[in-house]
């Protein structure tokens, strides 16, 4: 139906175009003016150029006063004020070069349109003219070339690392993640084929460096102190954008590049001055990387050192909350704090290491083993990435519905059993709620062990058992 | 010159001999397989008017998308089919709609269609030729062409779409099916019509370039040639030496998408799975890429300059100014356009090192733009304009050029690209200087070289309101685009909803939107008047814009060899125009001086 209407209203503007042209036609042979003649047309071409003109600068001044305010505010970095300053600077030259070229080029066609009789100045060439537009011209690109490059090398100049808040950052698609390196200022390791769905990093366990490392859902800086960033991802090209600090650094897989400035405002400065109690920094991802590319959101917050201190001082290192992973790669890993169970043989934990939004967006279901505490619906903090990860696939496809079922292995009383799953189900669509999605997108069952898929003689059966299934409906 | 004069003679000569069979000729040889360059020239523009529909509607898809991002694109689901889900159009879609628009604007419209159109038509009649030097090789150019745009055309109707990973189409995306649907059988034909593309661009340019140097008639030296067949001459030089290197990128992607080769690929983890390629470099192909990226902006921008040159010093009635300057700062600009490439990688990480260094041959750039842009304003100084169409176009190109040119002296600089780079500010800065501009000129070179293509005369008034609405529309696209870039939006967003920093400029950018609508819309002026005075304009009298250049010396309707004598000589530069003591304002180039004695300057005698 639309598709006929668009067509109709096609046809009909061709046909109003014919008729016009049909009667403009028809006009001029009535008027019996003659072909080829320069006649007012050219007149009316001529004064239309100086009055674009002039509309149109007015306009420009017009629009940029009112776009202004909805630029960035002032940068929140040391270099970034410098190189807003260059940008400003040289605009305002061009802006002079610009005026001068176009009042010429507009002013030009009305002064100097045809006049009968009149003829063209002989004018061929002028050396001395051209080489005055081509030595000023190269006069200005020097200045331009030599401030450039100085500020250019200055932040390309590293300072020492010791010195620095040394922080890694990592894209994947389509999320950011931030590691720190913890209390020995020492970023652990990593491998490239030791990623997988827990351990997003790839973390080189036989690093003891990397034990401390923690990796927080916000990037925190703190003020005043540079801050070097390692950048690098992991599947395709992303690039770290930083609007308010003026930073912009691709991340290369296989090509770890880096970044550093110093942040000069904190945010609840910022949140002052612009006067938006809601203000906060963001990075965002600047080379396209695919779907998600215009969704890599991530939140940066500024402290000031003191605040920073605190906020690192209470963050939980990667292999405390991933005690169970790890404890995979490194034999009687024990986190500081964790009950110790050296008589009861440890349960085999199973590592999910599906791609949930993949496996969802192509079967539609997927089953993951998500760690609860013992006996509790308390979700650890090791199942967030796959929380996460469902969480992915619910912003990629932002009209799936999905059902969260809990199952449970056969130890212990059914009816406990099965109120435990339809709980941890609920707490699933609870921490999805928390993160943003409608809750009329999510239902939780619990079917304890009534559907099991391995066998529940063995520790093995019993572990595949202990599942998460989500399936969209 | 005897030399010259040899070939010359054995080709007319040659021509002679088989001057009765071209009327034997079959039609499909004629007008489908012809190896006249002026019909291949007008394959080359109904082609590439065809790819300009089709880039103009995937630009205004996208810019449905990002001015009303609320709204309920159902209507288009006859069109989009699957890619309109829920009234939403597909995020992946979105990004193919970027890409391809990219691509076909670029390669199909921009290079093909204007070089292809304006190289192939021009050349041999500018410098007095009977055809192209190869006749077959350019009828093949023109086939390699149409196989390159059929394959391209089949992707955009492939279930899994056409290439979305932007007109760069940088690895790993674009070699990992799984990182992206485009970067599947989408990808595949991309790579393979961009490998036909190049090819067809090699035979042409080739072509060209033997054509200018060897199939002069006499008297036309270098130094008379007109600047429209020195910017064809220099462009084709510039493809030659550039495209087979994006051709060596293409078919290392190749090997790295089929093959399992690891040229672009290293330690990529995706879809839960270790990838073996390891030791590759995404920067490389960037390197590969961008050193035919950067020239072909100038393989676009160069003819539009040639023509646009021609046409503002016909119709100011005046010599162009600075001829020696105009041929010096094109051929300074191909030369510098080949060493400037890393400037679209300051930010990729790159040795920052290689960074000042591009910065710094990035703007010397600026100096023979500069001069070009000071000649043209010098040429207009003092002349007596007949503003027809293609002049309106032709200043149009200037004040594009100018505009764009300044904001590129911005992002060359490094270290104010840090925070512009991938921004709106970089999108309105390449549209105004190479989209736009370089339209321009192809639309100015249509008007003005209409009535030697097809005998007829295009409606001046269709044209004027076509130029006046276009020019306006453009600036109101483009110009608004440099503040959203100021404001730090990234290209290639689907939606900017999810930031804070990117939630202002709603209503700008629906304005943009519109504005595009309306551009697009009032290009049917000019699509009617086209067609329409194919086959209705008025009778076009031999020299309409009363031009001093060899093609209008042939018949209304140039038949095969385009002279039907001899082939006019010519005696002084297509510059003499209101020549102090000249009858006339105009004295083509094949008037000897020894019949204008009244306005000779000194030395200028026949040399014979």
């Amino acid at each position: 139906m639309n598709g006929l209407m668009l067509t109709a209203v096609g046809a009909l503007i061709l046909i109003i175009l014919v008729l016009v042209y049909r009667i403009h036609t028809l006009v001029v042979v009535m008027r019996g003016a003659k072909s080829g003649d320069i006649g007012m047309a050219n007149k009316v071409n001529a004064f239309i150029f100086p009055v674009f003109f002039f509309v149109g600068l007015a306009l420009f001044y017009w629009s940029y006063q009112s776009a202004k305010p909805y630029f960035l505010p002032e940068a929140a970095s040391e270099h970034g004020k410098i190189t807003d300053g260059i940008f400003w600077e040289v605009m305002l030259i061009l802006l002079i070069a610009f005026l001068v070229t176009n009042v010429l080029l507009y002013v030009f066609p009305f002064l100097y349109q045809y006049k009968e009789g009149k003829k063209a100045y002989f004018y061929p060439d002028n050396h001395k003219l051209e080489m005055v537009w081509t030595v000023i011209p190269a006069l200005v690109m020097a200045f331009f070339v030599v401030f450039g490059l100085i500020e250019w090398n200055k932040i390309f100049t590293f300072p020492e690392e010791s010195k620095c808040e040394v922080i890694e950052i990592m894209g994947k698609q389509f999320a950011w993640q931030v590691r720190y390196p913890g209390q020995d200022n020492t970023l652990g390791k990593y491998k490239f084929k030791e990623i997988d769905a827990t351990n997003e990093f790839g973390i080189d366990l036989t690093d003891k460096a990397s034990f401390d490392d923690f990796i927080p859902r916000e990037l925190h800086i703190p003020k005043g102190k540079p801050v070097l960033l390692r950048i690098r991802a992991r599947d395709v090209l992303h690039s770290v954008f930083l609007p308010h600090f003026r930073v912009k650094m691709d991340a290369v897989p296989g090509m770890p590049t880096k970044f550093w400035f110093v942040p000069t405002k904190t945010t609840a400065e910022m949140r002052a001055e612009t006067g938006n109690p809601k203000f906060n920094y963001e990075l965002a991802c600047t080379e396209i990387c695919g779907r998600g590319h215009f969704a890599m959101r991530f939140l940066v917050v500024v402290d000031d050192s003191a605040d920073y201190e605190v906020w690192k001082k209470k963050q939980n290192p990667w292999v405390n909350e991933n005690a169970d992973y790890v404890r995979t790669k490194v034999p009687g890993f024990v986190a500081p704090g964790e009950e110790v169970k050296t008589t009861t043989p440890v349960a085999p934990v199973i590592v999910d290491t599906v791609n949930v939004v993949e496996e969802l967006t192509k079967k539609g279901e997927v089953s993951l083993h998500i760690n609860f505490a013992s006996g509790s619906s308390d979700l650890t903090d090791a199942s967030m990435p796959s929380v996460k990860s469902i969480f992915e696939f619910l912003t990629s496809d932002k009209k799936a519905k999905i059902e969260i079922s809990g199952h449970t292995d056969n130890s212990g009383d059914a009816k406990k059993n099965k109120d435990l799953s339809k709980q941890r189900a609920q707490a699933i669509v609870d921490a999805l709620v928390k993160l943003g999605i409608a809750k009329k997108r999510l239902e939780a069952k619990g079917f304890g062990a009534e559907k099991p898929v391995a066998d529940n003689a063995t520790e093995e059966g019993k572990a595949q058992n202990r599942r998460v299934e989500i399936k969209k409906i | 010159m005897s030399a010259v004069g040899t070939i010359e003679q054995a080709h007319a000569h040659a021509h002679d001999d088989h001057g009765h069979d071209h009327h034997e000729l079959h039609w499909i040889q004629k007008y489908v397989f012809s190896e006249d360059h002026k019909v291949i020239a007008k394959q080359y523009l109904f082609s590439g008017i065809f790819w300009a529909i089709i880039g103009g509607v995937l630009s205004l898809l996208f810019r449905l998308q990002l001015g009303f991002p609320d709204a309920n694109m159902d209507w288009l689901q006859p069109l989009l089919g699957g890619w309109i889900k829920d009234g939403k159009l597909d995020p992946e879609f979105y990004l193919a709609l970027v890409t391809m628009h990219g691509t076909i604007m670029v390669f199909f419209v921009l290079t093909a269609g204007l070089s292809g159109t304006f190289s192939n038509f021009l050349i041999p009649l500018q410098i007095g030729a009977r055809d192209m030097a190869s006749g077959f090789l350019n009828m093949l150019s023109f086939w390699f062409f149409f196989l390159s745009g059929v394959l391209m055309f089949i992707s955009l109707f492939t279930s899994t779409g056409p290439a979305a990973g932007g007109w760069t189409v940088y690895p790993p995306l674009s070699a990992l099916p799984q990182a992206i649907q485009g970067s599947q059988s989408g990808m595949t034909l991309w790579l393979l019509s961009m490998a036909l593309f190049i090819v067809s661009a090699l035979l042409g340019g080739l072509n060209y370039i033997t054509t200018v140097i060897n199939l002069r008639t006499k008297g036309m030296t270098f130094d008379r040639m007109p600047l429209t067949i020195w910017a064809f001459f220099i462009t084709a030089i510039i493809g030659l030496l550039s495209f087979p290197v994006l051709f060596s990128g293409a078919l290392l992607l190749i090997f790295d998408r089929s093959f399992g080769t690891s040229f672009f690929l290293s330690e990529i983890y995706i879809g839960g799975e270790h990838l073996t390629q390891m030791g590759g470099s995404p920067v490389l192909f960037q390197h590969l890429f961008w050193f035919l990226g950067h020239p072909e902006v100038y393989i676009v921008l160069i003819p539009a300059l040639g023509i646009t040159s021609e046409i503002i010093a016909t119709c100011s009635r005046k010599p162009i100014f600075g001829y020696k300057a105009m041929i010096f700062s094109i051929v300074g600009i191909a030369f510098l356009s080949f060493i400037v490439w890393a400037h679209h990688m300051f930010v990729t990480g790159m040795n920052p090192f290689l960074g000042s260094i591009f910065m710094l041959l990035t703007l010397i750039i600026a100096v023979p733009s500069a001069v070009k842009a000071f000649n043209y304003i010098a040429t207009i100084w003092r002349g007596n304009i007949v503003f027809t169409p293609a002049m309106l176009f032709s200043i149009g190109l200037v004040s594009f050029f100018i505009s764009g040119g300044l904001t590129g002296i911005i992002l060359g600089n490094a270290a104010a690209d840090i925070q512009l780079h991938d921004t709106y500010f970089v999108v309105a800065h390449f549209h105004i200087v190479m989209g736009t501009a370089s339209f321009f000129g192809m639309v100015a070179g249509v008007y003005h070289w209409f009535p030697k293509m097809f005998g007829r005369m295009m409606d001046e008034t269709l044209g004027y309101v076509h130029f006046w609405l276009t020019f306006i529309g453009a600036y109101c696209v483009f110009f608004p685009m440099h503040y959203i870039g100021i404001a730090g939006f990234p290209r290639r967003y689907y939606s900017f909803t999810g930031f804070d920093a990117f939630s202002s400029f709603v209503d700008l950018n629906m304005f943009i939107s519109i504005s595009a609508i309306f551009t697009v819309t009032v290009q049917f002026i000019f699509l009617f008047n086209f067609f329409y005075s194919i086959f209705r304009g008025r009778r076009s009298p031999l020299n309409p814009w009363k031009s001093n250049t060899l093609e209008w010396t042939t018949p209304i309707n140039p038949g095969h060899g385009n002279w039907p004598g001899e082939i006019p000589h010519v005696y002084r530069w297509s510059y003499d125009y209101s020549k102090p003591g000249a009858a006339d304002d105009f004295i083509p180039q094949h008037i000897p001086f020894s019949q204008t004695k009244e306005s000779n300057l000194p030395g200028e005698v026949d040399k014979e």
